[in-house]
């Protein structure tokens, strides 16, 4: 069965329902408006350029079993592995990507926002607070004196 | 402008999982929004592994935990010193799990432990707590300082064996403490074999004696006859996971899988879906008569398989350490065939080549296979007599077994003669290449490890050359792939093993 999905710009997309169905806000729209297929499925959040690559994603993974989001009675979660195919759909410029989270997101695809976290921590990973503001363009909104007491604070980490 | 997805507050946990602290402290810094955000999670888990340097005597890392201690939820303390209360901060209420050891040294056991209580005291919404055994420090804080008592929300209690401490025991009185506090528990790992010869305390109100704990879904303990685990799995009705361990002495029964057949038989439902069941020797063997049927402990995991079939089937069965007969399998691909998404059968004599067909054959849900296979009987044309059925399998490990002494009297019986490999150099290639195309018809394989050997045979009986390459090319999600260690078998020669690094450069070749 093909579902229809509308993106925020208005460019329309016809998937098979399984794909769609990875994301769980479609999936529970599906199962409300059972009688009332004619229409497509509003995304309001998501533009046609990652809509496109979201179901790219969708369709590779169609097949995978559900992550299970149970928790482990050991804090830190299970980092989830990337095959080869994961790390070449990654390649794409930083603010594609970061879009994609964001996308990903609104559509509630969990494999995929698993995926761009991960992302998102290993460009941060080793960065110094400078160049992750470069990178974001944020502006450093510290005084001088709580930079200093931030940096006294952090002593506890190098334990 | 990048917009910067990961502060969304729902994604920075996410994001966090990933991070290292140094990386979180960067974040911190980088400006006011980040640092509310990273904050909470820099401290979210708080490790105090060396007290070497004179951390202790350090005021200025302890002022600053002191100042963030409400988001502290997490703390493991390895060090021979307990950090008191005053160190933690009086904010430091929020804890969910406490994880203690491995210790090296413990100085002043009582001033340890009570400082340990003070924390504990404080922070009543402690979920989890993992202790390992340092000396009679579990003992010491489970009885003397009731600790069990103290933590209303305990659900997981993980009583582990230190890795430094040879033989870590368990007594009778840390013991009644888990029965008299364990209704609450919903996973329990008593890691340690029990040393007290003394019997409970009658005393006890009978109320505890005969209490069901209904929330327990998980269980691991040692197994030893007229050890205390019967009393735990008489009171666990609703496990979904049991992983017992057996002593080499004692390990004719297999106690705790009588008690629960038992239980299953006399109207409980089984809800039990994992089962794993270790360090079961082949000396065990016989028992004494060792008469066809296998040994009593045999017998009773046939019983068992059986039993707990007629309400759950299991999703995952791991046995390791001796002789699995043809009896067992059957009872286990009878019942469990359709369910099995792990199966691990590490025996030390090694599987038949029949029964790994089985397992590859029957089991339409596996994931996980790992098996031993005899060095002694390896027959390729056994494991490709009907197609594997297993299309989602991700981790394959098939490694041949140890080379057995022969003289040895337990082995003897169960050894067949070598058959006639006369003719093998002819049809053996064809095999071999069967083989292969089972293998590279898995395709969501991700690990694979093969080290396959015959010990009467002279060549090599499988290797890489006749077949592997091409369908190891065709497994896109092969992550890993073990071969058997350079030198010592030729599975893989040099020019194919640089021909496939450099066709598949992620693919990681290691040594098994």
């Amino acid at each position: 069965m093909k579902v229809t999905l509308e993106s925020s710009d208005g460019q329309v997309f016809t998937v098979d329902k399984e794909v769609a169905e990875l994301s769980v806000i479609i999936k529970e729209m599906l199962v409300i408006e059972q009688a009332n297929q004619d229409h497509p499925i509003p995304l309001l959040n998501v533009g046609a350029v990652e809509l496109a690559k979201v179901i790219e994603y969708c369709e590779h993974h169609r097949n995978d079993p559900t992550i299970d989001d149970d928790e482990d009675y050991d804090s830190r979660k299970k980092p989830i592995e990337m095959d080869d195919w994961d790390k070449q759909f990654t390649i794409v410029n930083k603010e594609m990507m970061f879009e994609l989270i964001l996308a990903a997101n609104s559509m509630q695809v969990k494999p995929l926002l698993h995926l761009g976290c991960r992302y998102a921590a290993d460009i941060v990973k080793r960065m110094s607070p400078t160049e992750i503001r470069d990178l974001f363009q944020i502006d450093d909104d510290f005084t001088p004196e709580e930079q200093d007491k931030i940096e006294w604070e952090k002593q506890w980490t190098k334990l | 402008m990048v917009r910067s997805a990961i502060v969304l507050p729902e994604l920075t946990e996410a994001v966090a999982n990933y991070l290292e602290q140094v990386d979180l402290a960067n974040c911190v810094q980088v400006c006011k929004a980040w640092s509310e955000v990273f904050t909470p999670l820099l401290y979210h888990h708080v490790q105090v592994l060396t007290s070497s340097h004179g951390m202790f005597r350090a005021k200025t890392p302890w002022e600053a935990l002191q100042k963030h201690s409400s988001h502290v939820r997490t703390i493991t303390v390895t060090t021979g010193e307990f950090p008191s209360l005053e160190l933690w901060g009086s904010d430091c209420r929020n804890l969910t799990a406490l994880y203690l050891g491995p210790l090296q040294t413990v100085f002043q056991r009582s001033l340890w432990c009570s400082r340990l209580m003070v924390l504990i005291a404080n922070n009543p919404s402690i979920h989890t707590l993992k202790v390992y055994l340092y000396r009679d420090l579990a003992r010491d804080i489970l009885h003397q300082y009731k600790a069990l008592k103290h933590l209303p929300a305990l659900k997981n209690l993980l009583l582990l064996k230190d890795p430094s401490t040879r033989g870590s025991y368990w007594s009778d009185v840390a013991f009644q403490e888990i029965l008299e506090g364990g209704h609450r528990l919903e996973n329990l790992v008593c890691d340690f074999q029990y040393g007290g010869t003394t019997s409970l305390d009658t005393t006890m109100e009978e109320t505890i004696h005969h209490q069901m704990w209904t929330e327990i879904k998980s269980l691991q303990v040692y197994d030893q006859i007229g050890s205390r685990a019967i009393e735990l799995a008489q009171r666990c009705p609703n496990l979904t996971r049991l992983n017992v361990k057996l002593m080499d002495y004692y390990n004719k029964h297999c106690s705790i899988l009588q008690q629960m057949t038992r239980h299953f038989q006399s109207g409980h439902l089984s809800r039990l879906e994992h089962l794993e069941i270790s360090g079961l020797d082949v000396g065990s063997r016989g028992g004494g008569g060792g008469g066809g049927g296998g040994s009593v402990v045999e017998s009773t995991i046939r019983d068992f398989l059986r039993v707990c079939a007629s309400t759950t089937a299991l999703k995952t069965f791991c046995l390791d350490g001796f002789y699995v007969s043809d009896e067992l399998l059957t009872e286990l691909w009878r019942y469990h065939a359709g369910s099995l998404e792990n199966l691990s059968i590490m025996e030390k004599k090694g599987l038949q080549s029949s029964n790994v067909l089985q397992a590859l054959s029957s089991c339409p849900n596996l994931r996980l296979f790992k098996g031993r296979l005899s060095r002694e009987s390896l027959y390729l044309e056994d494991l490709v007599r009907s197609p594997w059925i297993c299309k989602d399998l991700r981790v394959l490990h098939l490694v041949s077994s140890d080379r057995i002494e022969l003289d040895d009297e337990m082995f003897a019986s169960v050894i067949e003669s070598p058959a006639d490999t006369s003719s093998w150099p002819r049809s053996n290639i064809a095999w071999q290449r069967q083989v292969w195309a089972q293998i590279g018809a898995l395709k969501n394989l991700e690990t694979l490890h093969l080290s396959i050997h015959n010990e009467h045979c002279e060549i090599e009986i499988f290797s890489f050359s006749n077949g592997g390459m091409e369908h190891i090319l065709g497994l896109k999600r092969l992550t890993e792939l073990g071969i058997p260690e350079e030198g010592k078998e030729s599975f893989m020669n040099n020019q194919d093993k640089q021909d496939l690094m450099q066709r598949r450069p992620r693919l990681r070749i290691l040594y098994i």
